[in-house]
């Protein structure tokens, strides 16, 4: 039998969250760290699969889509089975939440009220986030997808700020609703599954509805396929979020311990936006070819709208709140292009958005731990008291509003070109434009803020702040680092996305 | 054979990673390593730019891709070495090692050295890696990697707020040219399918609309980063950097990028008629529009600046009419003409600007009310830039004069063809000549002439600040004529003109041509004029503003045609204004909507709770009243017993058995 | 072979009994003794169907199964019964059935 790494993935973390919050106030940094650490190895090596040349391989299943594949039986007669497996699109997504669950442990260090209980949640969210990515059983999915809200409601229930007893009950009613209708699409897929299996037994198995699709992608009639659509897209667009179905994100954020909102944003919206790629474009591709101007107009809603939005934000981490949604607006547009750019560059978007939203929000919570305030027109010159933190600023929000040699470059003009492919240019292309204001928009509020916060004169009451300590700077720095290294040389992560891209435009068949 | 090149660009990068890791323990901050890395640099180019040269035999283009590395998909980056990258390469690492060393006196005093001379490296390395882009994308990269240098550098004393400001207006300004490049980009790619310059050249756009949209779209990019009209309103504010910054980045090379990306897609320009008049419009507008607000100005650097706005104009100028003559089918130096005014403009530009440093070094103050009587204090620093003022007013022999006649040849040539519009812009370039060399020698009679009307007592610069400018005063003075001597610019750049055959036929050919004299005439009477009303104090200035018309003028032009506040009302009004409803939006329509359905269902809850206690209740209460009436008497039963109620169980057990049973058995 | 109606008329007295003793008696030890005979009764029945089933010979297995089963139920329940009497008779001193009206 295979290593099963997947397994231990979701084991690992299980036994982390147990160990930590059993062991005590004193051992729960030391403990959960550990076993992020091992769980961070593992996906690293999950990863290394996919690079060409690797030594490392997993065994791919049947169809050969999947790797690393792992499939035991559950509740047979219901069709209901243990399924977990990877490929490009969940790879990157699976090995980026071990490194951002890492992260947020080792950035709230120095955590005083109820720390065991809050690792070990950190470590559970993260499990439940890696079975969402890695799980092929639509069952096992939604089971995943709905631990994910316990951990987070929780989180901000208990650590978060003021107003957190609206911003959990909001944040947990608005995506449970989502979730909901999502169920609804689960089940009406599930009923209609005796059509084309092989038996004629239903199934919750994702593979063989991908498989089907891959055959015949009419293999479910398209009075069904459109509803369908409509109500997994609800389900993923509440979770990613678009507009209009965004505003439980600013307030979650804005209430959520920073080790919250780096999970929230870097990991919990890419849940929808893998939803769309695998289950949206990868089930439904016939819907997804007549509703494809559903995701676009909701995209570039939300990409414009919410940076308009953040033109008039005063709490920093609202506005990276806002700019989480305006960027996610890309993933959503990427997917609507149905190009190998824009596909390949929705998902690196994914990527990206969670390395550069986590150096945001923990930028954000530093400075509130640093001033005492959040609030932009308060602060002012902190480039002449925290250096570190200025320059980490300036390359976090250069990367976010689209720097070249910055990641978020990349992934912005893939999706730009699969946009500029799918519109001709001269016909209706004049649409670009419209994403393209936003990412005006976007460099205006990010050098406003800039300016606002770090440069001109330092203020009295700041005079004595102290840059970041060292438990918040080592994970700003590696993440920074990363920045840099997917914008200088993104050849790794495309290259594992890319393949899946090719996939899925071959399924689309373009425009 | 050019692998060496990329030692160029290299040099530079790993000069910054070495300042940002090592530079704080070294005693100049770093200096000495840029200083190393900026000389490398210059000597690899230099022996480039021989090897091209040698290669092409003069005239010749080389062109030729090196060091091709592939990055995503079917992108390859590399190096494009040809005339124009070798001559670029060369000018702008002599010009970083200039101003580097020039730094090392001008920046002694500053505490944030380290900071400084990385992003100074930094900045060259994009700009090599601009010039020496073999496709588009690689050429965005490093063009804005430049841009983040150059927002850093005009913030860097960021403590003062119209510094930040003027950080954030320069970026946001070029940005928006970025973007519109960016499209154009995406355009090419999307119907060449390829970002390779090389390629994209040779091939040409298809015919259609896009011919026109897309070199449009590029020179857009080009206008942003070279602030031509109308996005020309950063480039003064630019200003509030140090001043090795703005004879650096915003004078001698950065913005002479949008110049160059303009020459690296000229077959495109060329390509379209609308294109091609668009850039002579862009280009001869500027040039005058921005002279006129030169002759304004007080700060002696923003006076540079709008001179280099103006003078920018005129290469943008001289590549639209070489485009034209092109489209139409004449060969033309208009292209040779812009990259050799490109060249001198950047030596006497960056002379220029690095004097009037020491002068503000000197002095402490950039307002040259306060200055005058300079000249018998700084005897160096006054010559240096009166060769300055001499080379960019356009007097023979000085380098400026033989481009920018060329440019006007060139203009008036594309105007003889073109009919009326052309020959008015030819003469809105010879009035900018006039406007020209009027503010530049305003600027050295104001400085240097005359008495000392402020409170300052200057002293000349050091040394490591006087050898450059001596440096580049031969350069301004000479750069001209070396390539008068070798038998004119097209031997080292060109673009389908003729190539000049020798020196005598070169020079024979200005100095008999009618348009030369026109040109130098007005140069005369510029410096005439200026000489009277500022040397000679014979006409006060004052009489320019004796009449309402010329105080309205004034007023107009010190408000810079009112386009900053228009721009930035734009902002404040229009886009804080859309921000700001969208926000309320936010908050108050779906907010409010996802509040509002929370509240309803709250709403629900509690009607359903009351029609459950008044209604549905009340009803069953009713019911249970009639029934407890009755019950009363019944109530003697409900002993609490439990045998009782087993008791009654039973019974009504017997009833349902007896019912069935007769069910069963079919009825009564 | 014994007839099936002797059998029912067997379990249905037994039954009587048991309802008769729940009812009437006031000691709760003997009510739950009650509560036993009826489920005897039950079980008398299970096993008289048992036998009376489809196949003479062997009968049908499964009420005999049943019976047996519901023979070890309802000694857990008299367990279950006598404990709850233990607690009732330690809170009120007495477990005489007819003081026992809280269930009022």
């Amino acid at each position: 039998m295979e290593f099963p790494i997947l397994s231990l993935l979701l084991i690992v973390p299980l036994i982390g969250t147990v160990l930590t919050i059993a062991g005590g106030k004193r051992y729960a940094k030391w403990v959960s760290v550990i076993f992020a650490l091992i769980s961070l190895i593992l996906s690293t090596v999950l990863v290394l699969h996919f690079l060409p040349d690797s030594f490392i391989a997993f065994a791919p299943d049947s169809t050969g889509r999947f790797f690393a594949f792992e499939m035991y039986s559950w509740a047979p007669s219901l069709g209901l089975n243990y399924i977990v497996g990877v490929d490009g699109l969940s790879a990157p997504l699976v090995f980026l939440t071990q490194l951002l669950v890492l992260m947020g442990l080792i950035y709230s260090w120095k955590k005083e009220e109820r720390p065991h209980q809050f690792f070990g949640l950190i470590l559970l969210i993260g499990l439940a986030i890696t079975g969402v990515f890695i799980s092929l059983d639509l069952f096992l999915f939604f089971i995943f997808w709905e631990l994910v809200l316990i951990p987070m409601y929780f989180f901000i229930a208990i650590w978060g700020g003021p107003n957190r007893h609206y911003a959990s009950i909001k944040f947990l009613v608005y995506t449970h609703v989502g979730s909901v209708i999502m169920l609804l699409g689960i089940f009406a897929l599930y009923l209609s599954s005796g059509d084309f299996t092989a038996d004629g037994a239903r199934t919750f198995n994702m593979i063989l509805y991908l498989e089907a699709a891959q055959t015949d992608p009419l293999f479910l009639q398209m009075s069904l396929q459109i509803p369908l659509f409509i109500a997994f897209l609800f389900g993923f667009g509440v979770k990613m979020p678009m507009v209009p179905f965004h505003t439980w994100l600013p307030d979650a954020h804005v209430e959520a311990p920073t080790a919250g909102s780096v999970i929230l944003a870097g990991l919990l919206l890419k849940m929808g936006g893998y939803g769309i790629f695998r289950i949206s474009l990868g089930i439904l591709p016939e819907a997804t070819k007549e509703l494809w101007w559903l995701l676009a107009v909701f995209g570039i809603v939300s990409i414009v709208y919410a940076a308009f939005i953040c033109l008039a934000q005063t709490d920093l981490k609202r506005l990276v709140a806002y700019s989480s949604i305006s960027h996610m607006g890309f993933v959503l547009l990427g997917a609507a292009t149905m190009t190998e750019a824009g596909i390949a560059g929705g998902i690196f978007q994914m990527f990206n958005h969670g390395l550069i939203t986590a150096v945001l929000f923990m930028l954000a919570g530093s400075v509130k731990h640093a001033t005492g305030t959040r609030e932009i027109p308060q602060l002012s010159g902190l480039a002449k008291v925290m250096p570190k933190f200025s320059l980490i600023l300036i390359i976090g929000f250069f990367a976010s509003m689209g720097m070249p040699g910055l990641n978020g470059f990349v992934s912005e003009f893939l999706v730009f070109l699969g946009t500029y492919k799918m519109f001709n240019m001269i016909e209706m292309g004049k649409l670009i434009i419209i994403p393209l204001l936003g990412i005006i928009v976007t460099a205006a509020y990010y050098l406003w803020t800039l300016h606002r916060v770090t440069l001109g004169e330092l203020k009295e009451s700041l005079k004595n702040v102290v840059d970041i300590p060292r438990h918040e700077a080592i994970p700003l720095a590696i993440l920074t680092f990363m920045i840099i290294l997917f914008g200088l040389y993104p050849t790794p992560v495309l290259g594992v996305i890319w393949p899946h891209a090719q996939g899925l435009t071959g399924l689309l068949g373009g425009p | 054979m050019f692998e060496y090149a990329l030692l160029i660009v290299a040099a530079p990068l790993v000069a910054f990673l070495l300042i940002i890791i090592f530079g704080r323990w070294t005693r100049q901050g770093g200096a000495a390593i840029a200083i190393a890395a900026l000389g490398t640099s210059f000597i690899v180019s230099v022996i480039l730019f021989a090897q091209v040269l040698g290669l092409g035999a003069l005239g010749a283009p080389v062109s030729e891709e090196v060091f091709k590395y592939n990055w995503i998909g079917p992108i390859e980056f590399g190096l494009l070495i040809d005339n124009v990258s070798a001559l670029m390469m060369v000018l702008v690492s002599f010009l970083c090692l200039i101003i580097g060393i020039y730094s090392l006196g001008y920046m002694a005093e500053d505490k944030s050295k380290t900071r400084y001379y990385a992003e100074f490296v930094l900045f060259t390395a994009g700009m090599l890696g601009t010039v020496s882009a073999n496709n588009f994308l690689q050429f965005l990269i490093f063009w804005e990697t430049m841009g983040l240098c150059s927002y850093l550098l005009i913030g860097f004393w960021y403590e003062k707020s119209e510094a930040a400001s003027a950080a954030k207006k320069a970026f946001m300004v070029t940005r928006v040219g970025d973007m519109l490049l960016l499209i154009g980009i995406m355009a090419i790619f999307a119907s060449l399918g390829t970002f390779n310059i090389v390629e994209i050249q040779a091939r040409g756009i298809p015919a259609g609309a896009l011919m026109h949209v897309i070199p449009l779209l590029l020179f857009a990019g080009a206008v942003g980063k070279s602030a031509q009209f109308p996005l020309h309103i950063w480039l003064p504010d630019a200003m509030e950097g140090p001043t090795t910054v703005s004879a650096l980045i915003h004078a001698a090379t950065m913005v002479k990028a949008g110049v160059f990306l303009v020459a690296r897609s000229f077959p495109l320009v060329a390509a379209s008629d609308i294109a091609s008049i668009t850039v002579i419009c862009i280009g001869g507008f500027t040039a005058i529009f921005a002279a006129s607000m030169a002759l304004v100005a007080f700060d002696i650097k923003r006076v540079l600046a709008y001179s280099t706005i103006s003078q920018i104009g005129y290469m943008i100028l001289g590549l639209g009419a070489a485009a034209l003559l092109f489209e139409a089918g004449h060969a033309s130096h208009g292209f040779t003409a812009s990259m050799y005014h490109l060249m001198n403009h950047a030596f006497f530009k960056a002379l220029l600007f690095l004097a009037a440093g020491s002068v503000i070094h000197a002095v402490g103050t950039n307002d040259m009310r306060v200055m005058g009587g300079l000249h018998s204090k700084m005897k160096i620093t006054s010559i240096a830039m009166l060769f300055g003022a001499l080379a960019l007013s356009g007097i023979p022999p000085f380098s400026g004069f033989w481009s920018k006649d060329a440019i006007l040849h060139e203009v008036f040539v594309a105007g003889e063809m073109y009919g009326a519009i052309f020959t008015f812009i030819w003469v809105a370039g010879v009035i900018t000549a006039f406007l020209t060399a009027f503010y530049a020698f305003r600027l050295w009679f104001m400085t240097f002439a005359g008495k000392t009307r402020g409170d300052i007592h200057p002293h000349e610069s050091p040394r490591v600040m006087t050898y450059p400018l001596i440096a580049l005063a031969v350069f301004a003075l000479i750069s001209g004529m070396l390539a008068v001597v070798i038998g004119g610019f097209g031997h080292l750049v060109t673009f389908g003109g003729t190539v000049h055959e020798g020196t005598m036929e070169l020079l024979t050919e200005i100095f008999t041509s009618p348009l030369t004299y026109i040109t130098l005439f007005a140069a005369v009477a510029g410096i005439g004029l200026a000489y009277i009303v500022y040397c000679k104090q014979r006409v006060s200035s004052e009489i320019f503003v004796s009449t309402s018309v010329g105080r309205g003028m004034q007023k107009l032009l010190q408000n810079r045609y009112y386009l900053d506040a228009a721009y930035r009302g734009f902002a404040l009004h229009v886009g804080m204004g859309i921000a700001r409803a969208a926000d309320w939006f936010d908050r108050n329509v779906i907010d409010g909507v996802v509040n509002g359905s929370a509240k309803l269902g709250l709403l629900v809850a509690r009607g359903s709770d009351a029609v459950d206690r008044k209604g549905v209740d009340g009803a069953v209460d009713g019911i249970a009243y009639v029934v407890t009436g009755s019950s009363n008497r019944a109530r003697a039963r409900q002993t609490g017993q439990i045998q009782a109620y087993i008791a009654a169980m039973v019974m009504g057990m017997f009833v349902v058995a007896l019912i069935m049973l007769i069910y069963l058995s079919g009825g009564w | 072979m014994i007839p099936l109606e002797y059998e029912l008329a067997l379990a249905g007295i037994l039954f009587g009994i048991g309802i008769f003793g729940i009812i009437y008696r006031k000691n709760a030890i003997i009510v739950l003794m009650s509560v036993e005979i009826i489920l005897n009764a039950a079980i008398m029945n299970l096993v008289a169907f048992s036998s009376y089933a489809i196949n003479p010979i062997t009968g049908d297995p499964g009420g005999q199964v049943f019976a047996v089963l519901a023979i070890a139920i309802a000694a857990g329940e008299v367990c279950i019964g006598l404990g709850i009497y233990i607690v009732y008779f330690r809170s009120r001193k007495d477990i005489n059935l007819e003081e026992a009206t809280r269930l009022r």
